[in-house]
Order: structure tokens, then C-alpha cells, then sequence
């Protein structure tokens, strides 16, 4: 007994105890904090089913059609798919009379350049995959005899140390072996066995959170995406060795998402006889390059973007060049004078003055002024900016179409041509319609804008050799309409000819109308429909036949971004931007800084926390009992009263919660039998998917034209999802290649709206099929990454709506991609979040497109957290955020009627989608309760939180005792 | 007894004394940056929705409490109590800016390391670590006296 109550003893013990106290009261702080984080990492099970009695009733709301073994096969051949059919055959020379493509099976082939083993796969952040476990090319070419002793150069020889980098500091890096390190070894004597082809690979990384370099990385113009000195030097060795006969032919694959610079493949110094545009190709798309590259497959992807010789040619890319750094933002002015906001969120800020001159629209109207003699075009030679035009991709066959034709209807256009595929190989050839809508007088004097040619329709058809087909694509009329947003404020019909032409790409439609007009250029008249509007009294404009939603027709579409466009926004004090025009091409060009001042006005309105302003709404009721469930409402209408029953049921809590705890989850909530749902990124594949697929980049997904395979993409995808318990996903990202740089164009479809829109579309639909709702991302203008969190975008109304928001309203629309849930950005719209503009959020989303959905944040526990604000976005619409909220995280707001108002509104959106879209319903009937559980990893916590309590109370009792009897041990003691 | 008399230095351990004076300055420094630096990007959402910095801030002043009363009465379970209050802090701390080390560690955003963040790391460890080795050195010393007497 003595030496049990040793007074030292339990001192070490309980402090021993008290300290592992203290280890276990944070382990359970963490939990509860980032409980929806740990949960995507550990999962466990939040709910229980109780069942009732539902005798009959069929709970397989959504079905999938792969598991296993299956869905694993399926997945790597919808990835190899897409891969094969989004390839993009650039150039295919004859060598010696013949097409350098296809190589002929065996052909032994020499792989140079680090990204033959390096290969880009995917990215970073929200795409980013594990893609150690995906087949290396000399996995993938099963079809070519390797060069073994160049790929081990590369892999663990004397190039293994040169790789492509990023950091904060340096930026994007591409760090190619100069030809004196293989020189310096024995390797060159292995090319003459491999001489059949040398195929060099270029690769680039793109990433989340930073755009590609512009300046300061290692490529020949200071860019990451031109190509280095070292790169240039090997391919001219490689060409000077294919003239000395070692090689017989020089093929380039072009390895990456966003566009290398294509100066090099006219470069006379260089010789590139085949080139492939294959973009990030997943997981197994390595095997569609060995498909294409003998012929398996015939190449009939169409560029998704322009390929540009110079990469800052365009206006865009004008501007960047303007701006320190050649940088995308810049801070204001004299953002020095208001400490009180935050340099990184709240004073940077970049202009869109480019108008609707984004990608190919700029290269080809400016082409097509020049070509018609338009005043003030000022010095332009389309030769000499653009490699490839958008739309372009060569054949290993030959297609002819004839018997072009166009037959009116009220509300579209019926578009057919007959295809031939004359060529010696069975392929696929996607048709693509383009339109020109003409330029008048009255846009010129109301900086209207048009450009010279656009896509608005297309269709992939398959064709054996010698087959042909008659192709009928329709184009709805709306594609006629065009935002003025200075003269008549909203979309407007104008007299005149208008053009529907079928092209080989951009191009050549646009060469096919110029052609029809007379122009002394190689177009094909016969391609070319012309529709002429001359009945428009007055000025010739009618402001009323595409003037009011499509989707609720009583809402009249009007000016709602004045406040983004600096030269209307009405506390622009003596700030102006001067937008690119057609009009005066070289009077409107980015030559200078666009420099704004913050103004009060604008501190107003970049100030987060605005004044919630009642509407004269009443305190909704909390914590009713009612008995519902959301699964008794699936079905019923959005507006059916019974709702507000079930939304009664709910406590204030339990709304705070649901509303502000979103991060890559929705909470599971007793009051009204809702299940927890897991979301997760991302659009290039499923982050913590069982499968371990990832698809290609989203250009690729673009360039197949093909609807009906990305339709069978999103399922696929979906079923992935399903498969590792998630029934949403961060996608499909729709904002925009705005230019080479955007470090996130992965993500992203096109540069072109029409094409992004319909690709997002069909996607979405394919994944909503399955039960797996898609978070639309991100709304909006966020088509860059540096500076993304709090930069303030300043663009017009006209380039906003026909360019940056198009995708976002073909993907909503409940006619088209019918998506019900988007996610938003980190960046402003003029000086407003973006989550924080009730233009954007509640009247363009809502009432024009009738989006049905709920909206989400980005990542809202990040570096945005300061406007990412909840009275602010939640007030304008917004109805989750993507965050780690709680039930108390909204108590500051709840004395306003408004607010409790709008988060009720946020809540029944949420449980509609959930009750009627999400195939976490499977299973559950109108007569089961969901019920809340603890996961295991949380009982485990508190159980262990229990076990160190118990512990430390012992212990510090003991140890009481044990001082006590020291103590009377001491005092009954004889004296000394 | 384990009372010592009230200041009474020659008594003490100086050893003892030295580290539990530098940890008390450390956990005052580490409270006052912390005050300071608290309203950050990243940490709005801890201090809003969890008030996670009031846990940081009760943690801190509790240690420099304890790492004082410890100066003054030779209660060597106080001292010990003022390491596990300071360790407390640190913990929570971490957590307090969980947003803003993920955004370090993910490499996303190009977010770097401050000055106020690494200050306080290693005030809030050197506390910590301090309180601790003043508690064992006190014990130690009291142990050795005992067993002279």
C-alpha cells in the first residue's frame, strides 16, 4: 500500500492522464470541425434507415448499370474512348509519297523529350488523381518496338534529372535536356535501329490556384508554353539526323491541356511531319495514342481552341502583356490608401477588354475585315498569328459534302449535307455549322459587337470508306440573338444577311461566307445558306422576339451588370476601359494599363457584410411536427405547398447547418428524413474513387464533337462516383479558355461557349441519369486562376452574356442540360462576390435560365473567408457553402425576418434536389425514417476522450489521497 | 508541506525558476501575437463559427497563470498543470489554423508561411516545452532535497 500511494507517482500519472485529456479534447475538436474532411477521408456511415411499411413501392429511384470487375472495363473503355475520338490530328505530311500516319504495326520508333516518361496524365487540385498505377506509353504502345535504351535515358539515365517543375517562387518550368547530355552518352547510337519514326513528346503541366507563366520560365519568348532552347535544339537534331537518313519521319505529340505555342511546327529549321494535339489523356487514354498512331483508330477530334503561333496575340493576352509581369490582375491604384482592405481579396482586380473577341472570334473577324477592307485593321496577317484554326483535325480518310441545304422552321433551322467518306479508312467526321450574323450600322454606333463567324451547331457521324450519309443538324433560332447592352439593354434581331455555312473549322466557314459575298478567298460557296431579315421597321432592330426568357417567358431579359462594366457602373468617378472593337481594330487595342482607382462608391461595394434591408416578410416556424419526410415529398412539384410543412419541421439549427456545412457533403438532418450526401471533386475524375480512373482533359472531351459519347462519359463517371458513395461532383467546369495561360483550362471545355455549353449539357444529363447531381462550376467569370480569391472581373454585358454565362445557361436551362446544383466562385463580378450578386445568383440564374437547383460556394474554408461572408451570399441567393459551418453559425442573423427567410428558401432547395435527384434516395420509402448516428471514427474519439476523463479523475483523486496520507503520515511521525 | 515559503528564492530550484520565467514570457508573447494576428484570411470561419480562438486565448492565459503561481508556490503539480495548459494552446492553435496549413500542404494557392504564424510555433512550443522541464526540474530538485533531509 505504501508504494501504491505514492505521492509521485500519481502526480506523473495524472499529469500523464491530463495531458493525453488535453491530446483527445483536440483530436475531438478536430472531428467536429472538419467532420464532413475527415469523413470523405474515412467515411462511416451519419444515418440509419428505420424501416416502415412500403409494400411495393419501388425505391430504385436511379440505376447502375456497371459494378465490379464491370464498371472497372467499363470505365477504361469509355477513358480510352474519349481519348481516341478527341485526338487531334494537327499535320500529316507524305514522306516519300506516302502519309507519315499511320505508322504500320511493329514499327520500331525512337521516344524523345522527358514527357515520354513524364507523361501528363492529369493535374493538380481539383483534377488531380493518382496516376501511378496508369499504363506508361512504352506500357501503352503495344503496336511500336520501342527504343529501350533512349526511354531508360530519360527514365534513370542522364535525363532522369531534368523534369518539368512548379513552385510559388519560380513558377512553371519546363527544364529540357539539352542535346550535350546525349551527347555525352551512348544513347545516340541506339537511334538508327529505331529510326521508323522519332516521336518527340512536348508536355506541359497546368494546375489549380495558378496560372501558366508568362515571364520568367524557360521557354524561347519567356512563356512556359513556347517551346525551350533545349527542346528547339533536339528537334533540330532530330531533323537534321532524319536528313542524314537515321530517322525516317519526325512525329510530335503534343502532351498537354492548355496550347503550346505552335510556332515551331513552321519553323524551317524544324521538320515536324505528323503532329497530335492529345491533351492530358487519364488514365487509359495512352492506349487511344498507340490506337491512332497505326492506324487502329482514324484521328476525328477538331481543335476544341485555336492554336496560335504567337500566344499573346489576342486582345486578352494584349492586356496581360500591359501589366507588370504580364499578369492577368493587378491591384488599383491607390489601394495604399484603404489599409482597411486586404491587397491579396479585396483591391485586384482585371478587365475583360476584349469584348466577345475571345479565341478564334478575334483571329478570324479581324481576318475577315482585313480580307473585306474594313477601315482601321491596321497591320494583321492571319498566317502569321494562327497555326491551326479552331475546329481543325485532319483524317487519315477524306470526307467530301455536297448537297448543302437549309430549310426554315419557326423556331429553328434544319441544316443538311450529305458526307462522303472517300477516303480508304472506315472514320468518323464531325460536321460542324457555323454562322455569321451581320455587323450594321446601328452596332457600330452602339458598340455592339459581332463576330465574323461562330459555331452554333454540330454532329459526329461514322462512316465506312466509300459511305455517305445525309447529315441534319438543327439549329434553334435563338443563335440569331445578340446582347446590345448600350443601346436597347437586352438581346436584340437585326436586319440584315445572315449566314448559316457548314466549315471544315472556323476557317474555312468563315472563307465559305466571304467566299458567297464575293471575297477573293478559298471558300466554297455552295456551303452557304443565307437568311435575310428585312422587315425590322425603324432602325432595323427589334428588341422583343429574343427579349424574354425561354424557360419563363414573362420574366423581359434587361441590362443587369451595369455595375461590372466599368463604363456604366455608377461609381466609376474618372475610371473608363476602352474595349476591343471591330470597328477600329487598332484605336481599340490593349496598348496600355488599364488603370482604376478604388472610389467611394466602391468601397461601399467591395466592403463585405452588406445591410440586410427587411422585405416586410414574417419569422417562418421551426421545429413543427408535422411527420414528413423528404422522401414523401419526392415527386410533388417544387411550389407544392406541402413543403413549407416539411420546412416548418426544421429547427433554426438544423437550417444553419445544413446551410453552412457543405463542405463535400450535405448533412444528414432527423427533422426531415435526410440522408447525408459525400460530394467530391472533379471534373477530370472521381478524388477518392474505388475505380482509381480518371478521364482526359476536358478540351479533349470537347473535340471529340461527338454528344452522344460524352452523354455516355457523364454516366460512366457517375457510376464511378456511386461506386465510392458519392452521389454529387464538383463538375463539369464550364468557364472559359479565355487564353493559353488559364492554369485550370483542364477543367474546361472551349474557348468556345456554343461548344462548352453542349458538351456540359449532355454530360450532365449522362451523370444526373444515375442519380448523381452536378455542381456547375464556376459561377462565374473565373477563367483564371492567379489571384482567383477575391479579384475583382470587369467586363461588359455583351461579352458576359454571350460568352462567359452562355455555357452556364445550356448547362441550367431545364430545356437543355437541366443541372440542379452549381458551384460559385472565389471571384467578384465588378466589385460583388460573385456568391454576393443577386443579378447573377437570383435573376440571370433563376428567373431567365429557371435553374431548379441549389447553389454552393467554393471552397469556403480558405483564403476567401473575409467576403466569403453568410449574411452576404446567402441574402443574394446562394444556398450552401462549402465549408465547415454549424448549427450556430448563423445565430448573428436570426432576428431578420429576410434572412430567415432566404435560409429557409436555401433549405427547400437543397431537400428538393435531394428528395427528387440523388440517388442516395435508393432504398428509402415514404414510410422509412433516417435516423442520425455517430460514425465509428467518432464513437472511437469520444470514447477515447471518455477513457482519458476517467483516467485523469482517478489519478488526480489518488494522487489527493496519496498528498493527504503524506501529510498525516508526516504529522503523526515522531519527531527527529 | 509542499508550500515554500513566498519568494523565497534561495529555497528554490534556480534552474526551475529560469525555465518557468522564460515560459511565462514566452506564453505572454505568444498571447499578445496571437491577439494581434488572429483575424487572418483563413481563420475567419474558426473564430465566427467555432470561436476556436477562445479556446487558444483561455488556454494561453491559464498557462501563463499557472506558469506564475508556479513561480510563487512550490506546487509542482501547478507547473505541470501550466505545460499541459500551454500544450493545450499550442494543439489548438494548430487546429485554429487547420484552414490556412491546408492550403500550405495542398499547394493549391500559392499561400506562403508568415512571420506570425512561425512566431507563433515556436513561442507557443518553447512555452510548452519549458513549462514542462521547469516542472521536472522542480520535482527532481525537491526529490534530491528530500532525500538529503
Amino acid at each position: 500500500m505504501k508504494k501504491f500511494f505514492s505521492v509521485k507517482l500519481w502526480r506523473t500519472l495524472t499529469v500523464v492522464t491530463a495531458t493525453l485529456l488535453a491530446l483527445m479534447l483536440t483530436l475531438m475538436n478536430v472531428a467536429n470541425i472538419k467532420f464532413s474532411a475527415i469523413r470523405s477521408f474515412l467515411g462511416g456511415e451519419t444515418s440509419k434507415i428505420i424501416k416502415g411499411d412500403a409494400a411495393g413501392e419501388d425505391t430504385e429511384y436511379f440505376k447502375v448499370l456497371h459494378t465490379g470487375d464491370a464498371l472497372q472495363k467499363y470505365l477504361e473503355d469509355v477513358c480510352r474512348s474519349l481519348e481516341a475520338e478527341g485526338i487531334v490530328l494537327l499535320r500529316n505530311d507524305s514522306v516519300d509519297g506516302v502519309p507519315a500516319l499511320p505508322l504500320a504495326k511493329g514499327s520500331k520508333v525512337s521516344l524523345f523529350g522527358q514527357g515520354s516518361v513524364a507523361f501528363n496524365y492529369s493535374t493538380t487540385g481539383s483534377s488531380n488523381t493518382g496516376t501511378s498505377r496508369y499504363p506508361s506509353l512504352k506500357d501503352a504502345f503495344t503496336d511500336l518496338s520501342l527504343n529501350e535504351e533512349l526511354w531508360n535515358f530519360y527514365l534513370t539515365g542522364a535525363a532522369s534529372s531534368y523534369r518539368r517543375s512548379y513552385s510559388i517562387t519560380k513558377g512553371y518550368l519546363i527544364n529540357e535536356a539539352p542535346w550535350s547530355v546525349y551527347e555525352s552518352s551512348s544513347v545516340t547510337n541506339s537511334f538508327a535501329a529505331y529510326g521508323d519514326a522519332a516521336i518527340y513528346v512536348v508536355s506541359r503541366d497546368s494546375g489549380e490556384g495558378k496560372d501558366l507563366s508568362t515571364v520568367g520560365s524557360d521557354g524561347l519568348d519567356g512563356s512556359y508554353l513556347s517551346l525551350s532552347a533545349q527542346e528547339k535544339e533536339v528537334l533540330q537534331k532530330l531533323t537534321a539526323l532524319r536528313s542524314g537518313g537515321t530517322f525516317k519521319k519526325i512525329i510530335v505529340l503534343l502532351n498537354s491541356a492548355v496550347p503550346i505555342q505552335l510556332d515551331f511546327l513552321f519553323d524551317p529549321s524544324i521538320t515536324v511531319d505528323a503532329a497530335l494535339w492529345v491533351g492530358n489523356v487519364g488514365s487509359t487514354g495512352a492506349y487511344a495514342i498507340n490506337d491512332v498512331l497505326v492506324g487502329t483508330v482514324v484521328p476525328s477530334g477538331k481543335l476544341s481552341d485555336v492554336y496560335a503561333r504567337d500566344n499573346f496575340s489576342s486582345p486578352a493576352m494584349a492586356a496581360w502583356s500591359a501589366n507588370d509581369g504580364k499578369s492577368f490582375s493587378r491591384q488599383y491604384t491607390n489601394a495604399a490608401d484603404y489599409p482597411q482592405f486586404s491587397k491579396d481579396t479585396q483591391t485586384v482586380y482585371a478587365v475583360y477588354a476584349e469584348g466577345i473577341y475571345v479565341g478564334y472570334r478575334y483571329y478570324e473577324t479581324r481576318y475577315a475585315d482585313a480580307v473585306t477592307g474594313q477601315a482601321n485593321v491596321g497591320s494583321f496577317n492571319y498566317d502569321d498569328v494562327v497555326a491551326f484554326p479552331f475546329g481543325y483535325g485532319l483524317s487519315y480518310s477524306e470526307f467530301w459534302y455536297s448537297g448543302y441545304s437549309v430549310k426554315e422552321e419557326a423556331d429553328k433551322f434544319i441544316v443538311s449535307v450529305n458526307v462522303l467518306n472517300a477516303g480508304a479508312y472506315d472514320a468518323k467526321e464531325a460536321v460542324q455549322i457555323y454562322l455569321q450574323k451581320p455587323y450594321t450600322a446601328y452596332d457600330r454606333a452602339n458598340k455592339v459587337e459581332k463576330s465574323a463567324i461562330e459555331l452554333v451547331g454540330f454532329k459526329k457521324v461514322s462512316l465506312k470508306s466509300g459511305e455517305d450519309k445525309t447529315v441534319t443538324i438543327e439549329i434553334d433560332k435563338s443563335v440569331l440573338r445578340t446582347y446590345d447592352a448600350y443601346g436597347k439593354g437586352t438581346y436584340i434581331l437585326e436586319n440584315g444577311d445572315y449566314y448559316l455555312t457548314a466549315g471544315r473549322d472556323a476557317h474555312d466557314a468563315l472563307n465559305n461566307v466571304l467566299a458567297a459575298g464575293g471575297a477573293p478567298v478559298s471558300g466554297d460557296p455552295a456551303n452557304v445558306f443565307k437568311w435575310t431579315v428585312s422587315g425590322i421597321p425603324g432602325d432595323g432592330v427589334d428588341a422583343e422576339t429574343f427579349a424574354f426568357s425561354k424557360v419563363n417567358p414573362e420574366v423581359r431579359i434587361v441590362n443587369q451588370f451595369d455595375s461590372a462594366d466599368m463604363n456604366r457602373y455608377s461609381g466609376r468617378g474618372s475610371n473608363s476601359v476602352t474595349y476591343v472593337s471591330r470597328n477600329n481594330w487598332t484605336g481599340t487595342w490593349p496598348t496600355n494599363t488599364i488603370a482604376f482607382a478604388i472610389t467611394p462608391q466602391m468601397v461601399t461595394d467591395i466592403t463585405s457584410h452588406k445591410p440586410l434591408i427587411e422585405d416586410g416578410s414574417v419569422m417562418p416556424k421551426y421545429g413543427v411536427d408535422n411527420g414528413l419526410t423528404i422522401a414523401m415529398l419526392r415527386g410533388l412539384a417544387y411550389d407544392d405547398p406541402i413543403w413549407d410543412d416539411l420546412l416548418d419541421q426544421m429547427s433554426f439549427g438544423d437550417q444553419s447547418l445544413l446551410i453552412t456545412n457543405g463542405q463535400h457533403n450535405t448533412v444528414v438532418l432527423d427533422s426531415v428524413g435526410k440522408p447525408a450526401t459525400i460530394d467530391e471533386n472533379g471534373p477530370n475524375g472521381v478524388t477518392h474513387s474505388t475505380t482509381g480512373i480518371s478521364f482526359p482533359s476536358e478540351g479533349i472531351w470537347a473535340s471529340t464533337f461527338n454528344l452522344e459519347l460524352l452523354y455516355e462519359t457523364g454516366a460512366a463517371f457517375a457510376e464511378d462516383a456511386i461506386a465510392a458513395g458519392i452521389t454529387g461532383l464538383y463538375a463539369p467546369g464550364v468557364n472559359l479558355h479565355r487564353v493559353p495561360f488559364g492554369g485550370r483550362a483542364h477543367e474546361y471545355f472551349s474557348e468556345d461557349p456554343f461548344l462548352m455549353g453542349m458538351c456540359a449539357a449532355v454530360e450532365t444529363q449522362g451523370m444526373q441519369s444515375r442519380g448523381v447531381w452536378t455542381y456547375i462550376k464556376h459561377y462565374a467569370v473565373n477563367d483564371e486562376e492567379t489571384n482567383r480569391a477575391g479579384v475583382a472581373i470587369w467586363l461588359n454585358e455583351q461579352e458576359l452574356r454571350e460568352i462567359v454565362l452562355l455555357p452556364f445557361e445550356y448547362v441550367c436551362r431545364p430545356d437543355m442540360g437541366n443541372a440542379h446544383a452549381m458551384m460559385t466562385s472565389f471571384n467578384r463580378i465588378g466589385c460583388i462576390w460573385t456568391s454576393g450578386s443577386s443579378p447573377l445568383m437570383e435573376k440571370v440564374l433563376r428567373d431567365e435560365w429557371g435553374f431548379d437547383g441549389f447553389t454552393i460556394t467554393d471552397m469556403a474554408s480558405a483564403n476567401a473567408q473575409t467576403f466569403m461572408v453568410f449574411d452576404d451570399g446567402i441574402a443574394n441567393g446562394t444556398d450552401c457553402y462549402d465549408g465547415a459551418g454549424s448549427e450556430t453559425a448563423l445565430n448573428s442573423y436570426s432576428s431578420s425576418a429576410m434572412f430567415a427567410n432566404k435560409m429557409r428558401e436555401s433549405c427547400h432547395r437543397i431537400l428538393y434536389v435531394t428528395a427528387n435527384y440523388s440517388a442516395i434516395m435508393n432504398g428509402i420509402s415514404s414510410a422509412d425514417r433516417v435516423v442520425k448516428i455517430l460514425t465509428w471514427w467518432q464513437i472511437l474519439v469520444y470514447a477515447l476522450v471518455a477513457a482519458a476523463a476517467v483516467l485523469t479523475a482517478v489519478s488526480a483523486a489518488l494522487y489527493a489521497v496519496s498528498i493527504l496520507r503524506s501529510r498525516k503520515k508526516e504529522q503523526t511521525a515522531p519527531a527527529a | 508541506m509542499e508550500f515554500s515559503s513566498f519568494f523565497d528564492f534561495k529555497q528554490k530550484n534556480k534552474a526551475s525558476l529560469i525555465l518557468g520565467v522564460a515560459a511565462l514570457i514566452a506564453g505572454i508573447a505568444a498571447l499578445i501575437i496571437f491577439q494581434a494576428s488572429k483575424s487572418a484570411e483563413f481563420t475567419k470561419q474558426m473564430i465566427e463559427t467555432y470561436r476556436q480562438d477562445i479556446y487558444v486565448t483561455a488556454a494561453l492565459i491559464a498557462g501563463i497563470v499557472l506558469c506564475g503561481a508556479g513561480l510563487v508556490f512550490d506546487l509542482k503539480i501547478v507547473k505541470y498543470f501550466g505545460f499541459i495548459a500551454y500544450l493545450f494552446a499550442f494543439l489548438n492553435y494548430i487546429v485554429f489554423e487547420v484552414d490556412y496549413l491546408g492550403s500550405i500542404f495542398s499547394s493549391i494557392d500559392p499561400t506562403e508561411i508568415t512571420a506570425d504564424f512561425v512566431a507563433m510555433l515556436v513561442l507557443l512550443a518553447a512555452a510548452t516545452v519549458l513549462a514542462l522541464i521547469s516542472g521536472i526540474t522542480a520535482a527532481e530538485t525537491a526529490a534530491a532535497a528530500k532525500k538529503e533531509a
